[in-house]
């Protein structure tokens, strides 16, 4: 998929479990893991409001564009 | 009022080819009465030319009503155990086509039924084609396109046109002569289908066949039946747009399109094996269509829900994996 997402390279950054990011996001565990193996669809955009605000970094940091050669 | 048409062109053949089926009974129906109507001031005459005598023996009118009507049943089962109407035990049918065993009585008489005076044991065998009957010309002659057999040999009686011309005044004048032609299948009156004849051997060989086509049919069948189940079962579960019942219906839709898709085929394949006993006055039956439209029209809804879950699959999937 040509969107990656680097979560786990900014939670290892902010030194943040999934545990500990799911409950103050405030999604489940399921669904960060679905976003950190990049099987999301879609992402809403409070969602990604949300996980910005707790790991204090930018969208750009956690989403990454890659041309598919 | 504006008429919308729909975009998606599959709808769009679907909905024309159901508002055909709809209108063409009626438009048929409503031409042939204006034809008639039309044609009703001028006659129609024809002439005939007929040396044969009838098939069934002529009963005297004078005759006691008790008498008169023995006498025609008489006739009747005369005539039915000569043309091989009576089955035998182990005829059976697979669709459209079957194996039809009658016994060999062409030469036998009344007497030798009721007293047993011979052996009816011995049994011929036939190929039984259902989808295929005799037709019967609008001539008004009451032996028209009736089959019967003499000397073991089948005919059929027709009436055929040896010329046909119009009047000034618009009236048509027919010239027919009434012809037994010899014919080398034999026909069952109460099923009004054909039989062709074929040896106790292929008879037997069929009937393995059938046997096992039996098998497959009835397993693929009872499987048919248990994805519907399942996909009703799963449904009031909850579990509505999964995969395995977009597949479900999707192999319902298919088969409920292939079965009448098969038949049909099937039915005209016969045609064309057995080209060689077929003669003008063999039709496809009525009752085959109409059948077999309920096919149809049952595989364009599974087929349309097929393609609604499908969709609501496609949804469903993309509304899970939105975080």
């Amino acid at each position: 998929m040509p969107i990656i997402v680097n979560l786990d390279v900014m939670m290892a950054k902010r030194k943040m479990s999934l545990t500990e990011l799911s409950e103050r996001v405030g999604i489940t565990m399921a669904n960060l893991s679905i976003l950190k193996t990049g099987k999301a669809k879609a992402v809403r955009l409070e969602t990604l409001e949300a996980i910005c605000r707790v790991l204090d970094c930018q969208p750009g940091d956690i989403l990454e564009f890659v041309v598919n050669e | 009022m504006k008429i919308k048409f729909n975009t998606n062109l599959v709808v769009n053949i679907i909905i024309a080819g159901i508002a055909i089926v709809m209108i063409l009974p009626w438009l048929s129906f409503w031409l042939v009465s204006k034809t008639k109507s039309q044609t009703s001031t001028v006659g129609t005459y024809n002439s005939w030319e007929n040396n044969l005598k009838p098939i069934d023996t002529e009963l005297s009118e004078s005759l006691p009503y008790d008498q008169y009507i023995k006498l025609k049943d008489s006739i009747k089962l005369m005539r039915s155990l000569r043309d091989g109407d009576e089955p035998f035990k182990g005829s059976f049918t697979l669709g459209n086509i079957g194996i039809f065993y009658a016994s060999d009585c062409s030469t036998c008489s009344l007497a030798d039924y009721w007293h047993h005076t011979r052996s009816f044991d011995t049994k011929k065998s036939y190929l039984a084609l259902l989808g295929w009957t005799l037709s019967h010309n609008d001539l008004s002659y009451i032996d028209e396109g009736k089959f019967y057999v003499k000397n073991g040999q089948g005919y059929v009686r027709q009436a055929l046109i040896d010329t046909s011309f119009k009047k000034a005044d618009g009236s048509v004048n027919n010239r027919i002569h009434i012809k037994d032609v010899p014919v080398k299948f034999r026909y069952n009156h109460r099923g009004e289908y054909l039989l062709i004849p074929i040896s106790n051997t292929q008879a037997h060989i069929l009937v393995f066949v059938w046997g096992i086509s039996l098998a497959f049919i009835l397993t693929y069948l009872l499987y048919l039946i248990s994805a519907f189940l399942r996909f009703i079962v799963d449904t009031s579960k909850g579990e509505i747009f999964t995969d395995k019942n977009v597949n479900r219906l999707k192999f319902i839709a298919s088969s409920l399109v292939g079965f009448p898709v098969i038949t049909y085929g099937l039915n005209y394949a016969m045609r064309v094996i057995f080209h060689s006993y077929f003669i003008p006055g063999v039709v496809v039956k009525d009752n085959l269509l109409p059948g077999l439209w309920m096919d149809l029209v049952l595989a364009v809804i599974f087929l349309l829900l097929y393609k609604a879950f499908r969709q609501g699959k496609l949804l469903k999937d993309e509304h899970d994996l939105t975080v």
